[in-house]
């Protein structure tokens, strides 16, 4: 009977209380991980033949864990924080496009309606006026989605360099502290506060980029993270951020001789929205195509019509080149352009004859003066081009131009044997551009003549009709030749060997050149950003170029306008713009469903996950008081074993006294 | 494996369970408030296009059946006019068929004097600023007159006029003509052979004219020689003489008697008695054909016929142009003011003098109505059978308008028609789809209620069982 014995229960039993105190103490600190004591029995002493115990003691204070699974929860941390970042750019990214707030689809489907109203009453200034205003809106929206993702591209640049900091700070934490932890457990001490400190700060690590253990041979155990390529000791101030030729945002590690692949967390998730398909560089290419397309058949359109003034007298273009020395090709402009030719009609305003003229350009050899010069080469037409970029084009007193590719009211016969007027009328509506050779079978008189023939033969040399213009044909009444065209001949004498030609055009400007440049547009400015309704139009909607002769109910070029709805130019000529412009929308939705779908389906594990590590190092008050009652106890009971090894001392010391 | 439910377990289970309810919550109520099942996007992302497109569809037939109702009240404005237009040539022709017989010819005119003015307000007719009959060219008054008499009546009415109708469109791809040519309308020619009135003879030849209207045909006799070298022209002859025609049409016949006596007839008509004197006798033919003949140099034995050939000019430009007749059945005559052709048969112009050309079937509608009135007041400087042959050229004329105007009419109806058919198409496809958009957009109200206080029962399951969980601890029995 010692009392050390009891004494050692006491120190045990008030150290394991302790340890429960702790518990209860931290049953709510993030990332506090429950302790538990294991108590020893002392060693045994001989007296006389027997062997008694000589008390308890504490053996160890252990801590509960289970590092793979913790492993999981920071992996699951990583992978929830990386899809959360893609969701919430992609939901901003659909924001963009959220209906009922004038969106660009909706603006683009209330332009044409307009368009389509407006051919029922062409000259109603209100309506011309109601088509600028939803143009002028739907270039508004373009341009501030468009500037939207580029200012989410750039908050997407500072997020990801915020985040960088963000993992050297985190790093560097979790550095000192396992300098710590390595200096206490050096003296063979626990650091059980430091180590939940430094896996707290390696799970919050998780969040900005991924995080993996590993454990090497000899048991070290070292964390790594972005992709393995750091240790999260040295941090990862040397990243670099790069954008590619694509516009794409990459991370490359200095030193290396590729991207960074395979990172997790926030920063994987802020990298991968720049270049994924459904992210904002996807989208803006996605925009740009749109207006590409919607640029180049409504401001191509535009460009070969005339407002209810008609032809021009003068005009300017609305898209600037950088270099007008420069050629064509090369500069940055919102519709590609191809080598063709360009037709020009120049209208005698007192006589009304009109002269159509073609010249031919090429945009990869001719530039924006090549253009001018042989602009200039058109009688009663001069072209300038200006320092910042722009050409003018003006008509000689007298005269107007356009560029609508109206027949020839009177083309050139004068190689006829006989002075004969021909006279062409109508509007072509065929989709090529053709030129006719009318060549006269026989000689005679027109109108008289019994078996005066004209025969006409198209481009490739075939006869594709033959008319007869003797004796049953009525000198000036119209002879139908193509596609709403008609033509008469004057009374007059022919021979066998006469001809002349005709030229119709569907596409007066095969080069795209009007509507690169601008002239004559509906839409100025070269690129999504910059787009904007011609402020001529604002000013003025009676330029709106419905007509293709001036007259206020001519609707032809409106038409042109109109057909360009139903036109399947997207995707290799699959679908229309506002299909286009839909599926981008639904690509959008569908996009931040299926990520909050992932993003959920990640929480739901990582709940399962951190439930059962919660089941495995958290902290069961009830538990803890239960154990606090067995402590108590026993004290309690060591307390009154020592009373009476007292007790039984003094009767022993009353004896001696 | 230990069973451990810690505190913290517990209360994370019951704040996610509870974060998601009302989540659920919200999105019921968002669906209830709004009515709506779809918000955006990643609502429904796989019905959105569908979606849009039926949206986009509805808008776009109601913007056509917009289109229509401006198409439909143009055309039945038309309609309207026309048929009154129909009605003024109806009545032309009632005055047209009158005027041979009518002693009241002048109030026939000013009849058609009132006739005209209607016509032309018709053709000039405007809605809410639009010319009807313009075309494209909807801003200007298409029919001007350019012409008028003494009395300020209408002599010359053009049209300044599109020739192209304006087109609306109705459905993508579908137009209807709303605002017609006027041209087409009030201008339409349909040629035939043209009519020659007058004393020459002369035909339509074997061609087609480019002349419209009416003309003049001005043929003039230049000199006549004789078969036989014993007769020849009388000093009257040129200027004299009122026949044309190859050798060999006309003839004259030299005949004696039993006394002595000598005749001369022309063409088999009336005997006319000469002599060696004779050298400017005048011989008149049956049809009152004369001929100034110097027949002094006649054998007196001689009896017989002799072919004589006259030849002259013909002139359609009011003699500015003066060709060569050369009898042959496609003469080309060319109007130097104008350049309009002619082309006549000469081979039948037997006497000289001025013919009026009727270019058959080329008048408009104000031309032939300004042409009757005119010819009902010139009527009776004209002898009987050439007013009738120019009346019945009228009533041909306004017959031919009419039935264009009538035509017309019918064409318009046609359309109007084919446009009222697909009003109604549109109009039930709109309704179907906008049911669509409904079906596939809007909230099921029942369905989202009960769904809603389903997710609220829910909801207060987890507040109960939660407080109840957090109500019994060890902590109170512990004494």
């Amino acid at each position: 009977m010692t009392f050390a014995t009891g004494l050692s229960a006491l120190r045990a039993n008030q150290t394991a209380l302790s340890v429960t105190g702790n518990n209860i103490a931290n049953a709510t600190t993030p990332g506090f991980r429950r302790q538990e004591v294991r108590f020893v029995e002392n060693p045994q002493v001989d007296f006389d033949s027997f062997s008694i115990g000589t008390g308890v003691s504490i053996g160890e204070i252990r801590q509960a864990g289970d590092v793979v699974l913790e492993s999981a929860i920071r992996n699951g941390i990583s992978g929830s924080s990386q899809l959360a970042s893609k969701l919430q750019t992609a939901q901003n990214i659909e924001h963009l496009f959220l209906p009922g707030t004038g969106t660009i689809q909706e603006r683009t489907e209330d332009l044409f309606l307009k368009l389509e109203r407006l051919s029922a009453l062409p000259t109603e200034a209100t309506l011309r006026s109601a088509v600028v205003a939803s143009a002028d809106s739907l270039a508004k929206e373009v341009s501030r989605v468009s500037n939207a993702l580029e200012a989410m591209s750039t908050d997407s640049l500072s997020a990801i360099e915020d985040t960088i900091r963000s993992i050297d700070a985190k790093a560097s934490e979790v550095a000192d502290l396992n300098l710590q932890i390595w200096n206490i457990e050096n003296t063979g001490r626990d650091a059980f506060a430091l180590r939940n400190e430094r896996d707290l700060r390696l799970t919050e690590l998780a969040e900005f980029v991924d995080v993996e253990r590993r454990v090497a041979a000899d048991g070290t155990e070292t964390y790594v993270m972005a992709g393995g390529m750091f240790d999260v000791g040295a941090g990862v101030s040397d990243l670099e951020i790069r954008v590619n030729e694509a516009g794409e945002l990459e991370i490359w590690k200095e030193g290396c001789d590729k991207p960074l692949t395979g990172v997790g967390g926030k920063l994987g998730g802020l990298v991968s929205t720049t270049s994924e398909p459904g992210g904002v560089g996807d989208v803006q290419a996605k925009l740009a195509e749109f207006v590409s397309a919607i640029t180049y058949f409504l401001d191509a359109s535009h460009a070969t019509g005339v407002g209810i003034g008609g032809a021009f007298k003068s005009i300017t273009s609305g898209r600037p080149v950088g270099d007008s020395a420069a050629a064509l090709s090369e500069q940055q402009t919102i519709v590609p352009m191809e080598a063709g030719s360009l037709y020009v009609s120049v209208n005698d305003v007192e006589t009304g004859l009109s002269t159509l003229t073609s010249i031919e350009i090429d945009p990869a050899v001719d530039t924006l003066e090549t253009f001018s010069t042989k602009l200039n080469g058109i009688d009663h037409v001069t072209a300038t081009v200006d320092g910042a970029g722009k050409i003018a084009i003006v008509a000689s007193p007298g005269f107007t131009f356009d560029f609508t590719g109206n027949v020839q009211t009177h083309p050139d016969t004068s190689a006829l044997s006989d002075q004969l007027d021909v006279e062409v009328f109508g509007r072509y509506s065929g989709d090529s551009n053709e030129q006719y050779q009318l060549n006269f079978l026989g000689a005679g008189t027109i109108g008289v003549t019994e078996g005066l023939r004209l025969e006409v033969v198209d481009e490739n040399g075939l006869t594709v009709g033959t008319f007869d213009v003797g004796r049953d044909y009525e000198p000036n009444s119209r002879l139908a030749l193509a596609n709403g065209v008609s033509f008469s001949l004057a009374p007059g004498n022919v021979v066998d060997t006469d001809s002349f030609s005709i030229d119709l055009i569907a596409r007066p400007d095969e080069v795209g050149v009007l509507a690169a440049l601008g002239i004559n547009t509906l839409f100025v400015g070269n690129s999504a950003g910059t787009l904007e309704v011609n402020s001529l139009l604002s000013d003025n909607p009676s330029l709106l170029a419905t007509t293709t002769n001036g007259d206020p109910s001519d609707t032809r070029n409106l038409h042109r306008m109109i057909d360009a709805r139903d036109a399947l130019v997207m995707r290799d000529g699959t679908i229309t713009m506002e299909q286009f412009l839909a599926d981008m929308t639904a690509a959008a939705g569908q996009e931040v469903s299926e990520l909050e779908l992932d993003l959920h389906a990640q929480e739901e594990q990582q709940n399962i996950l951190q439930s059962q590590l919660d089941l495995t190092t958290g902290v069961d008050v009830n538990e803890e008081l239960a154990k606090m009652l067995q402590y108590q106890n026993s004290y309690q009971a060591a307390a009154r074993y020592i009373t009476v090894v007292d007790d039984m001392l003094q009767e022993l010391f009353a004896i001696v006294r | 494996m230990d069973i451990r439910i810690t505190q913290q377990f517990s209360n994370n289970i019951a704040i996610r369970q509870a974060q998601m309810r009302q989540q659920q919550i919200a999105e019921l109520q968002k669906d209830l408030a709004t009515g709506l099942r779809i918000h955006q996007p990643s609502d429904a992302p796989n019905e959105w296009g569908y979606l849009v497109g039926q949206k986009s569809s509805s808008n776009r037939m109601e913007v056509d059946l917009e289109n229509i109702a401006t198409a439909r009240q143009r055309l039945n404005q038309s309609v309207s006019s026309l048929t009154e237009a129909g009605n003024i040539l109806t009545r032309a022709r009632e005055l047209a068929i009158a005027g041979p017989q009518s002693l009241e010819r002048e109030t026939l005119a000013s009849e058609v004097d009132r006739l005209i003015d209607a016509m032309l307000a018709i053709g000039n007719s405007s809605v809410a600023g639009v010319q009807q009959y313009a075309g494209t060219a909807s801003s200007t008054i298409p029919f001007e007159v350019t012409g008028e008499d003494e009395s300020g009546r209408p002599t010359s009415i053009e049209y300044r006029g599109s020739n192209d109708s304006s087109d609306v469109v109705v459905s993508p791809g579908i137009t209807a003509s709303a605002l017609p040519s006027g041209a087409e309308v009030f201008q339409q020619s349909k040629r035939t052979p043209s009519v020659y009135v007058g004393p020459t003879g002369a035909k339509a030849g074997l061609g087609t004219d480019s002349a419209a209207g009416i003309g003049e045909l001005i043929v003039k006799h230049t000199a006549t020689t004789y078969g036989s070298g014993s007769v020849a022209p009388g000093a009257s002859s040129v200027g004299g003489d009122t026949i044309i025609g190859e050798m060999g049409v006309n003839t004259l016949t030299i005949l004696a008697d039993g006394s002595g006596d000598r005749f001369v007839r022309l063409n088999g008509g009336e005997r006319f008695e000469f002599d060696a004197s004779s050298t400017d006798l005048r011989v008149v033919g049956p049809d009152g054909e004369r001929v100034f003949v110097d027949l002094s140099g006649l054998l007196p034995s001689f009896s017989g016929d002799i072919d004589l050939e006259a030849t002259g000019t013909v002139s359609v430009d009011g003699g500015i142009t003066e060709t060569v007749i050369d009898f042959t059945n496609n003469q080309v005559l060319t109007d130097d003011a104008t350049g309009e052709v002619t082309v006549i048969d000469s081979a039948s112009i037997r006497r000289p003098g001025t013919d009026r050309i009727e270019y058959s079937g080329t008048d408009g509608v104000f031309e032939s109505l300004m042409r009757l009135r005119d010819d009902l007041r010139q009527a009776d400087d004209l002898p009987s059978p050439q007013l009738q042959t120019i009346l019945d050229a009228r009533i041909a004329d306004i017959q031919r308008a009419h039935d264009q105007v009538t035509e017309f009419v019918g064409e318009q109806a046609v359309e109007l028609s084919n446009i009222e058919v697909l009003e109604n198409r549109v109009r039930e496809l709109k309704l179907v789809t906008d049911e669509a958009v409904i079906e596939l957009e809007n909230a099921d109200v029942a369905d989202a209620i009960v769904k809603l206080q389903t997710e609220q029962n829910h909801l207060q399951f987890i507040y109960a069982t939660t407080a109840m969980i957090t109500q019994n601890s060890l902590l109170d029995f512990i004494r």
